[in-house]
């Protein structure tokens, strides 16, 4: 992690309190340039108040929040110049178009030429409907039109609540593309919270996990990776007819799918196993092992932790307490 | 108009103003309320207008319906009654038949002329045969017509009737008459009669004013010096108490003003003013009121016992008195000046079009400001119903200078579409009232002293005094707009709460009245500010004819708050407005920084 590039964003020890729970409890961690950093945590865990924080909607109990260096609390117009963002549904206006949306946030920028507008529009694919009211958008056409307002005005930290919620897979493929894009040619900071785990797995460079209100852990990409240890987990595609000659000890690959074998596997034993399965006449058509992913590294860390604490509560039941969210944030309900 | 501006130093608010105008002005719902106003400006003087004609016309019925009643008696071969209401038409008729319906000759000779021709066609029933004079006197009450047409040709006899003995059972002039209306004495009635009726006839159309008022004002000299005469006791035998002296002194003194009006109208007229008319005829009759307002003495006791039940104490009384004193006397000066300076109080006028654009103003704006609340509510509270507050808040502007853009370009709308539906009024009401008062200036009373106002600066000061108590109500929804963040209940209590406003200051102007006289000093009283505006003469012209401006003139006279003798205080109530108003502006801009946007 490098340690003397000045953070884009720097979130110091922030608590809140809300409606007499506590959401967030003395959160810390940093965004540097042209990274994406993936904010994951459970329904409930505190990821929108903390954005909601990060943004100046919701109050600093505790702590500091700074962006490009600028205090959100104290100097909130110079901090709020240099980021831009979409928390739960982007809603606009609907009795504008899109463009005319875009303009009337363009205005509030000052600097922004008018063929940026049309820029944008087409970088998140809405040209042909640019100019339609917004009423008339599906919510996948909304979602893109917030994107767009989020980079209208070229911020340098992009914050992200659950962006790819109501996209198509073309969407989700093109965000995707943008993001790496901004993130990697521009060095544009991309703070995003997802519950699109494999999506996220796709695109960060960090991850921080939240549960509880309790920042779990930030992580690179790398250590997701190796977080397995040295076991692999082995995924073999085969001829159903043969899957009774699979050998005894190997029986724990079984699946529910007669045409799948599945397990960890050490890694120095893959080729053996694949040996001892063909001898035994089982035919195979792949053998794909997998790296760890981010959900792994989720999963793990968020069951530990209910284990550890002696929680009988499923990871996506909401908690109690806290407002409930906006209408159309997805199937989640998260806690704010 | 309202202090909202709040503008940092270093950037300017003009793009976050525009872009909030922009957003007004794109919402259609909003769009329709602007036009609904502007054409319920369009529509209001035209709806007065008519309703004033409509209201006037009710009073003329009366003269086509003479006509059809003498058809009606002629027909039954009544025709005494018949007599009687031809004549009534016939009177009318010949002011029509010259275009004098409408004229001073008309109020001044109608009732001379129309007994004439009542007494001529009685008359002709008479030597035609029709009836006779004993059955005219016992069936019917026009038999005092020939009567009276006896006594004027043979003034002498009637000293000859004896009043007292008669018992009250018959009309003793009857009595005296039955013997002596011989074909021969119709004869010379009828002839005395048509001759009146060429003389009244001729007067009417050769009447003029300045002859008239001249005569008025000989005739009120000698009403003068038989006053003077009398205080002195050197009529008769006859010596005034020290009261009645006074009076009569009082009443020369208020003489005065009324021969020094009839000499500003006598040389100012060079045709027929009949504002000119009304207003001296105003002064005549406060003139005649001295005895209203000298004081009794303490001694006169039942009298007095009576005053004092009425007032409370016999000091309170002399205060009443004197206050009536000085309204009388304002009254007259404010005439005078009225009538020096060529600017006719709105009472003068049957009709008056600047009482009706008043009256509009004053609606226009409380309707406007229904749409100002809306227009606030909405376009605050529907950010967070809809959730673009979060997109509107995560840019570069601090709280306060988004809520201040968003309160500007509310004023701005609200002000322009008060300007629009003024401007429309000012227009329609110019054109319906041209021929009418409409271009007259006003006359303002301030601290003893008449000002002679244009009628713009006239309008305009009456559109700032209905603008300042609104001001309160919009700001009112602004405040729970922000607080709230719930259109209901921002749009409720603003709107209830003018809706009321009238009547709690009826109640609390009542209340006062009856001696609870510290809620003078609360907001209560003032919600209505025109009422405080009017020059008190306008109290004392007497209409003769109903109109929707003369109904509106007394109601917004407040005639109630001259009569109770109580001191309001205007100026408070202006403080009140703007106070309230600026304490809910004040009071948004923190609430608004703190709030969290949960959702």
């Amino acid at each position: 992690m490098p340690t003397n590039i000045t953070p884009v964003l720097a979130v110091n020890g922030i608590s809140k309190k809300l409606g007499g729970r506590k959401i967030l409890k003395d959160i810390s961690f940093c965004v540097f340039p042209g990274e994406i950093f993936g904010f994951l945590g459970p329904n409930g865990s505190g990821k929108t108040t903390t954005i909601k924080m990060i943004l100046g909607l919701l109050g600093i109990d505790k702590g500091s929040i700074s962006i490009c260096g600028f205090d959100v609390g104290t100097e909130f117009e110079k901090a709020a110049a240099g980021v831009g963002g979409i928390v739960e549904n982007p809603e606009m206006y609907r009795y504008l178009s899109g463009r005319e949306n875009l303009q009337l946030y363009a205005n509030m920028y000052g600097n922004i030429p008018q063929s940026r507008i049309g820029e944008v529009a087409v970088t998140v694919g809405l040209e042909d409907r640019i100019d339609d009211k917004v009423a008339t958008y599906s919510l996948g056409m909304k979602q893109r039109l917030g994107l767009a307002q989020a980079i209208l005005h070229r911020p340098r930290l992009l914050v992200l609540d659950e962006p790819t919620n109501g996209l198509d897979p073309a969407g989700i493929r093109d965000l995707r593309d943008i993001l790496k894009r901004i993130s990697q040619k521009d060095g544009v900071a991309v703070f995003i919270s997802s519950h699109q785990l494999a999506e996220l797995d796709l695109i960060c460079d960090r991850i921080g996990i939240l549960d509880g209100g309790v920042l779990l852990k930030t992580m690179t990409i790398a250590e997701v990776r190796s977080a397995g240890g040295s076991e692999s987990v082995l995924t073999l595609v085969i001829d159903p007819a043969t899957a009774p000659m699979v050998p005894k000890f190997l029986e724990r690959l079984k699946t529910e799918d007669p045409s799948v074998l599945h397990g960890n596997v050490e890694h120095e034993e893959i080729p053996d196993t694949i040996y001892a399965l063909s001898d035994a006449g089982v035919r195979i058509y792949s053998a794909e092992p997998a790296k760890s992913s981010i959900e792994d590294v989720f999963l793990a860390l968020t069951e530990h932790r209910e284990a550890a604490s002696g929680d009988e509560k499923p990871a996506d039941q909401p908690e109690t307490g806290g407002t409930p969210a906006g209408p159309g944030s997805g199937e989640e309900a998260d806690g704010q | 108009m309202s202090g909202r501006e709040k503008k940092e130093p270093g950037r300017r608010l003009f793009p976050l103003v525009s872009n909030e105008l922009k957003k007004i002005f794109k919402q259609k719902s909003f769009r329709v309320m602007g036009i609904l106003l502007l054409a319920a400006a369009l529509l209001l003087p035209l709806m007065m207008s008519g309703l004033d004609a409509l209201v006037g016309k009710a009073g003329r019925l009366e003269v086509s319906e003479d006509q059809r009643t003498a058809d009606l008696y002629a027909k039954n071969g009544e025709y005494v009654s018949e007599a009687f209401f031809r004549g009534r038409y016939q009177g009318e008729q010949f002011f029509s038949d010259h275009r004098l319906e409408d004229s001073l000759e008309h109020s001044i000779y109608l009732g001379d002329l129309q007994e004439a021709y009542i007494t001529r066609n009685l008359l002709e029933v008479l030597s035609s045969g029709r009836s006779d004079y004993a059955s005219m006197a016992s069936g019917s009450l026009y038999c005092d017509y020939i009567n009276n047409c006896y006594f004027r040709i043979r003034p002498e006899e009637r000293a000859a009737i004896d009043y007292e003995g008669a018992a009250n059972r018959t009309d003793p002039e009857t009595e005296y008459l039955k013997e002596r209306i011989t074909n021969d004495t119709v004869t010379l009635m009828l002839n005395s009669t048509l001759s009146e009726i060429s003389n009244i006839e001729n007067a009417v159309l050769t009447f003029s004013i300045s002859d008239y008022y001249k005569e008025l004002k000989t005739r009120a000299e000698s009403q003068i010096r038989h006053y003077k005469a009398e205080a002195s006791g050197v009529r008769d035998s006859y010596v005034p108490d020290a009261r009645s002296k006074e009076v009569l002194e009082l009443s020369v003194e208020w003489l005065g003003y009324y021969t020094e009006a009839l000499d500003i109208a006598a040389e100012g007229s060079s045709g027929y003013l009949s504002w000119q008319y009304r207003t001296v005829e105003m002064i005549n009759s406060v003139a005649g009121r001295a005895n209203d307002v000298v004081p009794l003495d303490r001694d006169s006791f039942s009298s007095v016992e009576f005053m004092i039940s009425r007032y409370g104490s016999y000091e309170k009384y002399l205060d009443a008195l004197e206050k009536t004193r000085a309204e009388y006397e304002s009254a007259m000066k404010t005439g005078l000046f009225s009538l020096r300076k060529n600017a006719p109080l709105r009472e003068a006028f049957d009709s008056s079009s600047r009482t009706l654009f008043h009256y509009e103003i004053g609606a226009i704006v409380s309707f406007s400001a229904i749409v100002a609340v809306l227009i606030a509510a909405i376009s605050i509270t529907s950010e967070f119903s809809s959730g673009t507050v979060r997109l509107l808040l995560i840019r570069p502007w601090s709280r306060k200078k988004i809520l201040a853009s968003k309160l500007i370009a509310l004023a701005i709308v609200w002000g322009a579409l008060i300007a629009a539906s003024y401007l429309i009024l000012l227009v329609v009401n110019g054109i319906l009232g041209a021929g009418n008062d409409f271009f007259f200036s006003d006359i303002y009373r301030i601290g003893g002293t008449d000002i002679k106002v244009n009628f713009l600066f006239s309008s305009l000061f009456t559109l700032f005094l209905s603008t300042l108590p609104v001001l309160p109500v919009v700001a009112l929804a602004v405040f729970f707009s922000v607080l709230t963040n719930r259109a209901p209940l921002a749009i409720i209590i603003p709107i209830g709460l003018s809706v009321i406003s009238e009547t709690v200051q009826m109640i609390s102007t009542a209340l006062i009245s009856m001696g609870i006289g510290f809620l003078r000093f609360t907001p209560f009283p003032y919600s209505n500010l025109t009422v405080y505006m009017s020059a008190a003469a306008g109290k004392y012209f007497q209409t003769d004819s109903l109109s929707l401006g003369s109904i509106l003139s007394q109601a917004m006279t407040g005639a109630m708050l001259g009569d109770s003798g109580v001191r309001y205080l205007p100026l408070l109530g202006v403080f009140y407005m703007l106070a309230a108003a600026a304490a809910l502006i004040w009071a948004v801009f923190p609430i608004f920084k703190k709030q969290e946007i949960k959702s």
